[in-house]
């Protein structure tokens, strides 16, 4: 007769860990995106994971487990009332899915982000220095007129065309 | 635009606050983990399900609304209690870790923003005559649990030789440390007499204090064979005067905050006066010092650089699976090298040797020790020339010296341990140092050789180890 042992605490604890720390950045980063600010994607990403590890999905599969993720990820960040970042297609699932999907699905946005430290730096100065006074500083786009010498509407233009450009230089690295 | 494309646009969007913004992805896998043991207790005592939810660690008041209203605040005050030792920090994709969180509109940091290659341009006016002045963030170097920012200022008091001070600004504020040397030296050598310049927040605070010390000058211990002992530090008073005060210069407008500061030099009472703006730094600055004329120096231009990046990325870029088996060649804070080089080296072992990398920014290029080539071209990258006065030219030439004796030792498969006492000549323009170095073998045996570095005007013209 042989007895049944029910495996020990720290394997269930250690296979729940390894899923946190396999898909937590990429969950943070897509709700980021989404248009959560750093707290709220903090309280989000816990609270998907939560439900993650109290009700599994039957397939525990990396891919699968991702995808379950972002969806719950993402109707969380629609119940939590805020706006969503400018052009994020929060209406439309499959899109909104399908870009993040090409942009970071395979690793969570790191290659992402390593293409865009590479690209930033083939800016000019001009609008790299906009970015670091806009992104790293804070500063409103009006704010940046003045250091910038520009007018509201050129800094506006300027910022616009660097993000423009930040998306195809990444996309020809990343492809 | 089509959709798809303003959605990829966003993506940059979110991509640039996380990259410049300090806001990367947070380590939250222990408060996860506490919060669901946290929600299987409260399952076995007969508790709300909703006792795992609040576990958690929160950081927005909606959830901790729900928190109180679920009456478990007992549960989140445990797991609140605990974030601290729970959950990691979030290392950024640079070198430095990064602040845990963006700058807030108050925080003293961020108005001095110290990154590396920062650039701002000043005129300088003394009654009725002006110059240009430039100070630099030329290195940033670890040191314990800050980072010490060094500031290089040419040009100023229309002297040739430039002047380096020492900064750190974090969550406290922004710091300026003195250094204990004999001259204007690019080398930090603390000495404990360091104040906040600009404490945080912002308008907290209307007075307060710092010690630093007095202004370098020709030690006469030193030149009557005496020992040379740190001066004794001033005493500095700040007076907040004013936050966001509008502040004309040229065609700009800044929003400044104003800080006046008083302090008593051996040649006489002198008044400061200090403009900082938000994500800019030092926009003005005035000072008199007894009866001389006031000095007046006002900002041109301020030209941030970009963040450096992350040297394992890069190295990896360029070298694929092979950069995981590198390793770095260190570069401690007491090393010449750190407050001169911005190159970073790494080390890859094969089976027919050692190889070095040089990685300067994002470029990528193998370096051999033994080539005068590679070494100036690591010269000219570094751009040493308009830094090449007063101590610099020593400084750079040491620091080449023991970058040579470090990559030797790494080639040998040995330690460079230390040097063994150094001779060094000057001339115009040129520099020659004669290191002699101790290298340790696994086995704890040691062996001695003799490192020779030679500059003339910025550029190595000799790296010789054992005279070749």
């Amino acid at each position: 007769m042989t007895d049944v042992v029910a495996p020990p605490a720290d394997q269930h604890i250690e296979s729940d860990e390894a899923i946190i720390r396999s898909h937590q950045r990429g969950v943070w980063r897509f709700l980021r995106w989404l248009g959560a600010d750093p707290a709220l994607a903090d309280d989000l990403l816990q609270e998907a994971f939560l439900l993650l590890l109290q009700r599994p999905p039957v397939d525990r599969t990396e891919p699968a487990v991702a995808a379950w993720l972002r969806t719950t990820a993402a109707n969380l960040f629609r119940s939590s009332g805020r706006r969503a970042r400018w052009g994020v297609p929060l209406h439309d699932g499959d899109l909104l899915l399908a870009v993040w999907q090409e942009k970071a699905g395979i690793d969570g946005g790191d290659g992402y982000q390593e293409a865009l430290a590479l690209c930033l730096q083939s800016l000019p100065e001009r609008t790299r220095q906009a970015l670091d006074l806009r992104y790293r500083h804070g500063l409103a786009e009006d704010a940046l007129a003045g250091p910038l010498g520009l007018r509201a509407g050129g800094v506006k233009t300027l910022l616009r065309r660097a993000r423009e450009l930040l998306a195809q230089c990444i996309r020809a690295k990343t492809r | 635009m089509t959709q798809r494309e303003e959605a990829e646009v966003a993506f940059v969007d979110a991509a640039l606050e996380e990259r410049l913004g300090a806001a990367a992805p947070p380590d939250l896998t222990g408060a996860i983990l506490r919060a669901c043991r946290g929600s299987s207790v409260a399952r076995n005592a007969g508790a709300s399900v909703h006792a795992a939810a609040a576990a958690r660690t929160r950081r927005t008041p909606l959830f901790a609304a729900v928190v109180v209203l679920g009456g478990i605040a007992v549960v989140g005050g445990v797991a609140i209690a605990t974030r601290g030792s729970g959950s990691g920090t979030a290392l950024s994709p640079q070198q430095e870790p990064k602040p845990d969180r963006p700058a807030g509109a108050m925080d003293a940091a961020a108005h001095f923003p110290l990154a590396l290659g920062n650039r701002w341009e000043y005129r300088e006016v003394c009654g009725d005559t002006n110059h240009d002045v430039t100070v630099v963030v030329t290195a940033r170097v670890p040191m314990q649990d800050v980072v010490i920012a060094q500031l290089t200022t040419i040009g100023a008091d229309r002297s040739r030789e430039p002047a380096f001070a020492f900064w750190s600004a974090d969550a406290q504020g922004v710091r300026l440390h003195a250094s204990d040397s004999l001259l204007v030296d690019p080398i930090f050598s603390p000495c404990n007499v360091d104040g906040v310049v600009l404490p945080s927040p912002v308008g907290a605070e209307a007075k307060w204090g710092w010690r630093t010390l007095p202004p370098k000058q020709l030690p006469r211990g030193v030149a009557a064979g005496g020992r040379r002992r740190t001066p004794d530090p001033i005493e500095c008073t700040a007076t907040l005067l004013g936050v966001g005060e509008k502040l004309q210069i040229g065609e700009q407008t800044f929003s400044c905050v104003h800080v006046r500061v008083d302090s008593a030099l051996p040649a006489g009472n002198r008044v400061e006066h200090l403009f900082f703006a938000r994500g800019i730094g030092i926009v003005r600055r005035t000072w008199q010092t007894g009866e001389e004329p006031e000095v007046c120096r006002e900002l041109v231009r301020f030209l941030p650089a970009m963040p450096p990046p992350d040297r394992n990325h890069v190295l990896a870029l360029s070298l694929g699976d092979a950069s995981k088996g590198c390793s770095w060649i260190d570069r401690p804070a007491t090393d010449d090298a750190a407050w001169t080089l911005r190159s970073e080296f790494a080390i890859e072992t094969r089976p027919d040797g050692v190889r070095f990398h040089r990685i300067f920014g994002d470029k990528v290029g193998p370096f051999d020790p033994t080539s005068l080539a590679d070494f100036e071209a690591l010269a000219r990258d570094e751009d040493f020339g308009p830094r090449m006065e007063g101590l610099f030219p020593q400084r750079m030439t040491v620091g080449l010296a023991r970058l040579l004796a470090r990559l030797r030792a790494a080639q040998l498969g040995q330690r460079f341990e230390r040097d063994n006492g150094m001779s060094v000549e000057i001339g115009p323009g040129s520099s020659k140092v004669t290191l002699p170095v101790l290298f340790t073998a696994p086995d704890g045996s040691t062996s001695k050789h003799e490192i020779v570095v030679r500059t003339s005007n910025a550029i190595p013209t000799a790296v010789l180890f054992d005279g070749r």
